[in-house]
């Protein structure tokens, strides 16, 4: 797990600064520390306003942690609170100079974003619709901020998260842009609860990604953050530099709303074309941080994909989402400072609640933490509607 | 950098322009308001085409019914036969929406708070996403190329054009389709029953394909100023600037005729949202299109 020379892009992308709000708490420590001990932060909650509705399962950010609404006049859709609460982290975790931000872009990922704010205020039987539009999800935290440049939602599903990081990444590598905090946020809906219920797809106690009982998957909540600055940028500040954004992918399955192409042409394609546009090839790869939902369907055609591009060289694999549940859009922005983390710390969390590997699945993901060095991660999301993205992060050196 | 959306000129000299084959699409619910005349208020200007082939809504939620309509006007327009092709294509496929999905999101929602969980459709309900256009029109094209849902002010529909030319230069993809649609509320009037709220959808699209003719335009983007740049390819064409910015800025730059938000050929309303500057761009450059090639 030496270091690699890495292709050279136009303008390098470096991370300097990382955020989280996740279901473990605030933070990033918060984060790390419960995924490295292999506990699950998923677990039982109610939607008070939804009677009907049975208590669900899921990743839920604990109550003191949810941040206060930054907003004086009303409160805050979950989902902007907890964005605004991890773009901060990450910020001050990249030590900025002042006046840094008022040029910088600003990305964030989502699949529902405060539409799921509807639910909060809605009575029973009529619905509220005029509440803050999607877009609000960035303008908010952009002002929260002090981020004056160009500020988008990237709506890609569940690979919202990845999307947006890639969005960045390639604005600095245009030269468009010196630094850009990227991201993804997702608060929980009772409507999307239900709506995996329905489509059978909800796991009844845990997901249990590449388990031969796996059945399905508990979603989750909050935000994940990254600060994304041009090299050349953070070398003249002096910035410590987490870790080295070297390829990316952002591409459609173009197969089906909700099902995975059976012979993973989406995922396959991907993360080849991460992996040759950061130059690397599979036996470089340390660490890849699975979408691994806990889907019967997802997990096998995932798993053959991942088998089939790196072949004998397989790297560690892990899913966060049997300790946190799936954040949706958010997801692959928490996967993404997972993979920074990983490569900045040497080590990579378990997926606890795999105890018995589909071999159909042809990926074992590792059960205990692993403490070594990485020099490459690579991070898969793929969302419904066939949104693929993957990015690949390296050691600097 | 300057601000997105301050007054500043177009900096010709930090812009990256592009040629371009462009077609154009429109396509709303009222779709007699497109064979009408440009009355100003609800109708667009008559040069834009009418949707060539509606089609079903029983699956599709109301922006990715529109937007697919659009799109078979504007690939037909440029020569693309949707039908035919080698498949999958690398085609990529951005699109600009705060809106999309949102119906279905608020019916599937109603329904949960009625009936419970049963209230939900299994059928319907992942069409309530904010990427559902983008989503069904790589399924329906089979375009496996780059695909982005951006929501933001109108200078996204600007970063969409840059982010589909930019894939089209590094030849990466054969055809890029920028989307901009909105969802709107309006009242449905139906025989027997009374008035009620609805949903229908705005969509704008420009096929773009690296230029086979020269009737190409040249596209050009500046963030900074937030400024989209159409020219035309004869000797002697004009030139447009539409503003995309936040402040709503008309200065002009250079030769170049601007265009602010509220002035465009059919004077389309214009609240900020890059559905309507689309619709300016689309005006503009249907303008600027030879006149065999609208």
């Amino acid at each position: 797990m030496a270091g690699l020379a890495v292709r050279r892009m136009p303008d390098r992308v470096v991370v300097t600064g990382l955020g989280a709000i996740s279901p473990y708490g605030a933070g990033i420590e918060a984060l790390w520390q419960g995924l490295m001990a292999g506990e699950s932060a998923v677990g039982g909650f109610t939607y008070p306003q939804l009677p009907p509705l049975p208590m669900a399962r899921g990743g839920a950010v604990p109550a003191a942690a949810v941040p206060s609404s930054s907003s004086s006049h009303e409160p805050e859709p979950r989902c902007t609170s907890f964005a605004v609460a991890a773009a901060r982290e990450a910020i001050e975790d990249a030590r900025l100079p002042a006046g840094t931000l008022g040029s910088a872009w600003l990305f964030v990922g989502t699949v529902m974003g405060p539409r799921a704010d509807y639910e909060e205020t809605a009575p029973p039987g009529h619905s509220v619709r005029a509440r803050p539009g999607v877009e609000s999800l960035a303008s908010t935290v952009a002002g929260q901020v002090g981020i004056d440049g160009i500020s988008l939602v990237v709506g890609n599903a569940c690979a919202g998260g990845n999307s947006a990081l890639v969005e960045g990444a390639e604005a600095i590598s245009r030269g468009e842009a010196d630094v850009c905090v990227t991201g993804g946020a997702e608060e929980l809906s009772a409507t999307v609860v239900t709506m995996f219920r329905r489509l059978r797809s909800e796991a009844s106690d845990q997901v249990r990604p590449f388990d031969t009982r796996r059945d399905g998957v508990l979603l989750g909540e909050g935000a994940g953050f990254l600060v994304l600055e041009a090299l050349d940028h953070a070398r003249r500040r002096g910035a410590t530099i987490l870790a080295e954004v070297v390829g990316w992918a952002n591409l459609a399955d173009a197969y089906h709303v909700t099902a995975p192409h059976p012979e993973g042409r989406g995922a396959r394609r991907s993360m080849s074309a991460a992996l040759e546009s950061a130059g690397l090839g599979p036996a470089d790869v340390d660490f890849l941080c699975a979408h691994g939902t806990g889907t019967p369907q997802n997990d096998a055609v995932e798993g053959q994909a991942i088998a089939g591009v790196f072949g004998r060289h397989v790297p560690v694999v892990t899913s966060v989402k049997g300790s946190i549940g799936h954040l949706q859009g958010a997801s692959s922005a928490m996967d993404a400072v997972v993979c920074v983390s990983a490569v900045r710390r040497g080590a990579i969390p378990p997926t606890p609640t795999t105890t018995d590997p589909d071999p159909a699945c042809r990926v074992v993901p590792v059960t205990q933490a692993v403490h070594e060095p990485v020099g490459v991660a690579m991070n898969n999301s793929f969302g419904f509607g066939g949104n693929v993205a993957c990015v690949a992060y390296a050691r600097h050196e | 950098m300057t601000e997105p959306g301050s007054a500043a000129a177009l900096p010709s000299t930090s812009v990256a322009g592009v040629r371009v084959d462009v077609g154009v699409g429109v396509a709303r619910g009222d779709l007699g308001a497109a064979d009408g005349p440009a009355n100003g208020d609800t109708g667009f200007p008559r040069q834009l085409s009418p949707p060539t082939r509606p089609r079903s809504r029983r699956l599709w939620n109301e922006a990715a019914v529109r937007a697919g309509e659009a799109c078979d006007s504007a690939l037909e327009l440029m020569g693309e036969d949707v039908a035919q092709g080698a498949r999958p294509r690398p085609w990529a496929i951005v699109v600009v929406t705060s809106s999309a999905g949102e119906g279905e999101f608020l019916r599937q929602f109603d329904g949960l708070c009625d009936r419970g969980y049963r209230g939900v459709r299994p059928s319907t309900a992942p069409r309530s996403g904010l990427n559902s256009v983008a989503a069904e029109l790589s399924i329906e094209l089979e375009a496996v190329g780059p695909n982005l849902t951006l929501s933001g002010p109108p200078y996204a529909l600007g970063h969409a054009f840059s982010w589909a030319t930019r894939h089209l230069a590094s030849g990466e993809v054969d055809v890029a389709l920028v989307v901009a649609v909105e969802e709107e509320e309006e009242e449905v009037e139906r025989v027997g029953e009374p008035a009620r709220p609805d949903r229908d959808a705005t969509a704008v699209v420009f096929s773009l394909r690296n230029p086979s003719t020269v009737a190409g335009l040249g596209i050009a983007w500046d963030p900074r100023s937030c400024r989209l740049k159409i020219s035309g390819s004869l000797p002697g064409a004009r030139s447009v600037e539409v503003d995309l910015g936040r402040s709503g800025s008309n200065e002009t730059s250079g030769p170049s005729e601007a265009l602010g938000p509220n002035e465009a050929p059919g004077s389309i309303r214009a609240p900020a949202r890059a559905v309507d500057r689309a619709l300016t761009v689309a005006v503009a450059a249907q303008d600027l299109l030879p006149p065999g090639s609208r």
